[in-house]
């Protein structure tokens, strides 16, 4: 036997063996492939939804697609139009029903180094809650970028530091109202220290005036003794007026006893007016109860009438309830 | 020409007509009315009576028995002397009270129904009881059951005051037989108030009896229809067997707390009676 025939015999069934790797590895293969697939959602429904954006910076092709930070899709297409892109989202057919027409695509990230996606913000209460579907566009929130920010912010701030740069201007211009109002200001205050001793000044003057003020008090004083002396002597003049005053007194309640004397009169005749009113009262109440029993009439009247008769319960007499009890509780 | 006999033809027609109208019987007229203003009365005595202003009604069922004599009217005859004889027993007036259902005697020229018969015999028979007059008590019952015969709406009060009756006799087996015969009566009547009577009477018999727990059942049963009726007064008998039959049972916080209620309720009711009762009762401690 040579060599030749002895490497034939040895490799005899590597061919087999080789075929059996290659499948394995094929099916391998597959099998991996179905796997990311079916980790892509190959297998599941999708439903195309758009967004139209103006540019296309950070979103990618089979970037995520989150509700509420769940999964649910991702980025199919990212394609050029008229001004911007357009962007086909491919959602889950599962969670389709919670994603409004009012929703809204929004694209965020993780952190600030984080995983960029594309978050769907649902639409308020009030807004349209029928579910998206195929073909439908919903709106894109333009995200703000660092630049943009910075921008806005310089933006607000420019007016502010304008304003401080114009009053500090105005604080160094020696004419302007400021410099003015300090200038004055240092004046008054420098000259507060004679204004302090012209108050004390004042305030001497003031004791002295009030010193002499006190001094007319008391002639004052002596002046209104003198006043109420003149006034006594006036009461006892009138005190020897008053007999006359009184006699006078006396005539006007003479006169007062006669009035009263004319009302008593007055009075007296209402009074017989007011007797007769009431002799006649008893013919007056018998006139109003005849008057309620012809008016009793008439209504029982209208009663039986058969115009109302008909529409009128039945009246018959009650008895009130035999009760046994009536006298149970006594003893 | 030819239309002016037509004319006065139908003038002399309208006045015929008018004058048919016109010739009502003028007897007829006065006795409709009479018999309105009887009935007018009859709601008024009630009304009184609902408002327990007692001598006015007493005044308007007197002047309804009045007016319903004058018209020889049996049955608003009976009516108003039950009803006066009702209000004047409950203001103590018994003389009176008889007096009100001697109307209702039967007379040649009125014929009382039985039902009204009965109820003027079982008005006597509560007459006498409340007289404490148990033999003449009996004898009306046995009347007012004779008119009543087998089965009519009185059954139910009939047994009640059989009941009593035994009741009063110590007959406590014999008061326990009439008021189930009672309760079943009333119950199958469909009338409350004597239902309550009968299962108040049981709830007294047990207590009697010495058996707290059944008259507690019984009386409470009472208490919810007394309640239900709106009857303070019987609330307010309840209130205070319910609390003899608790202190019975040796529950005392449990009896004065139902002597409390029995005299807010009285005392609500203004009636001093009761209220005299519970106040004895709680002062002795819920014994």
């Amino acid at each position: 036997m040579n060599d030749n025939q002895i490497g034939l015999r040895r490799f005899r069934s590597i061919r087999k063996q080789v075929n059996l790797f290659l499948l394995t590895a094929l099916f391998g293969f597959i099998g991996l492939v179905a796997l990311v697939a079916y980790k892509q959602g190959m297998f599941v429904q999708h439903t195309d939804v758009y967004f139209h954006a103006p540019d296309a910076n950070g979103i990618n092709k089979g970037m995520t697609v989150r509700l509420h930070g769940v999964p649910v899709g991702a980025v199919r297409q990212v394609e050029l139009v008229e001004r911007g892109v357009r962007v086909r989202l491919g959602i889950n057919n599962d969670y389709l029903s919670r994603m409004p027409r009012s929703s809204q695509a929004r694209l965020s990230r993780e952190g600030y180094v984080g995983v960029a996606s594309i978050q769907i913000v649902t639409g308020a209460a009030g807004a349209d809650q029928t579910p998206v579907a195929q073909g439908e566009e919903i709106r894109f929130i333009a995200q703000k970028g660092m630049a943009d920010m910075l921008d806005e912010v310089r933006q607000q701030l420019t007016p502010a530091f304008q304003e401080l740069r114009r009053a500090a201007a105005e604080m160094g211009d020696p004419q302007s109202d400021f410099r003015r109002s300090v200038t004055a200001l240092r004046e008054v205050i420098e000259e507060l220290p004679s204004a302090n001793r012209e108050l004390r000044q004042l305030l001497a003057t003031t004791e002295r005036t009030m010193k002499v003020l006190e001094k007319q008090a008391e002639s004052i004083g002596a002046q209104t003794e003198l006043t109420l002396d003149a006034l006594a002597r006036l009461g006892t003049q009138s005190e020897q007026h008053l007999p006359m005053l009184a006699q006078k007194l006396g005539n006007t309640l003479d006169s007062l006893n006669a009035t009263a004397l004319q009302v008593q009169e007055t009075t007296r005749t209402n009074g017989e007016a007011l007797r007769e009113v009431l002799t006649q009262a008893p013919e007056l109440v018998r006139g109003s109860g005849e008057l309620v029993r012809d008016s009793q009439e008439i209504a029982g009247a209208a009663r039986r009438s058969w115009l109302l008769r008909d529409y009128i319960e039945p009246s018959e007499m009650r008895t009130l309830p035999v009760d046994s009890f009536e006298s149970f509780g006594k003893r | 020409m030819s239309r002016l006999p037509v004319i006065p033809a139908l003038v002399a027609l309208a006045l015929v007509a008018l004058a048919g109208c016109a010739q009502a019987p003028k007897a007829t007229a006065t006795t409709a009315a009479r018999q309105a203003a009887a009935i007018e009365a009859n709601r008024k005595g009630e009304t009184y009576v609902r408002h327990g202003e007692l001598e006015n009604a007493a005044r308007s069922y007197a002047e309804a028995l009045r007016l319903s004599q004058s018209l020889e009217d049996a049955e608003g005859i009976a009516a108003n002397a039950i009803n006066l004889s009702i209000v004047r027993q409950r203001q103590g007036r018994f003389a009176d009270s008889r007096a009100a259902l001697s109307a209702v005697a039967e007379r040649g020229n009125l014929r009382f129904s039985p039902l009204r018969q009965a109820e003027s015999a079982l008005r006597h028979a509560l007459l006498e009881l409340d007289e404490r007059k148990f033999a003449a008590a009996e004898e009306w019952v046995a009347k007012a059951a004779g008119h009543c015969g087998e089965r009519c709406p009185l059954t139910g009060a009939i047994h009640n005051v059989r009941a009593q009756l035994a009741l009063q006799a110590g007959r406590l087996e014999a008061a326990a037989v009439s008021a189930r015969a009672a309760q079943e009566a009333s119950r199958s009547a469909g009338d409350r108030a004597e239902l309550a009577n009968a299962l108040r009477i049981l709830g007294v018999t047990a207590l009697r009896a010495g058996d707290a727990a059944a008259a507690r059942a019984q009386l409470e049963q009472a208490l919810a229809l007394d309640r239900e009726i709106g009857a303070p007064r019987k609330i307010a008998f309840d209130l205070l067997a319910l609390g003899r039959a608790a202190a019975l049972g040796g529950d005392r916080d449990g009896a004065r707390a139902y002597y409390g209620r029995a005299l807010a309720v009285s005392e609500a009711d203004r009636d001093a009676v009761a209220a005299a009762e519970a106040r004895s009762l709680l002062e002795a401690g819920g014994q």
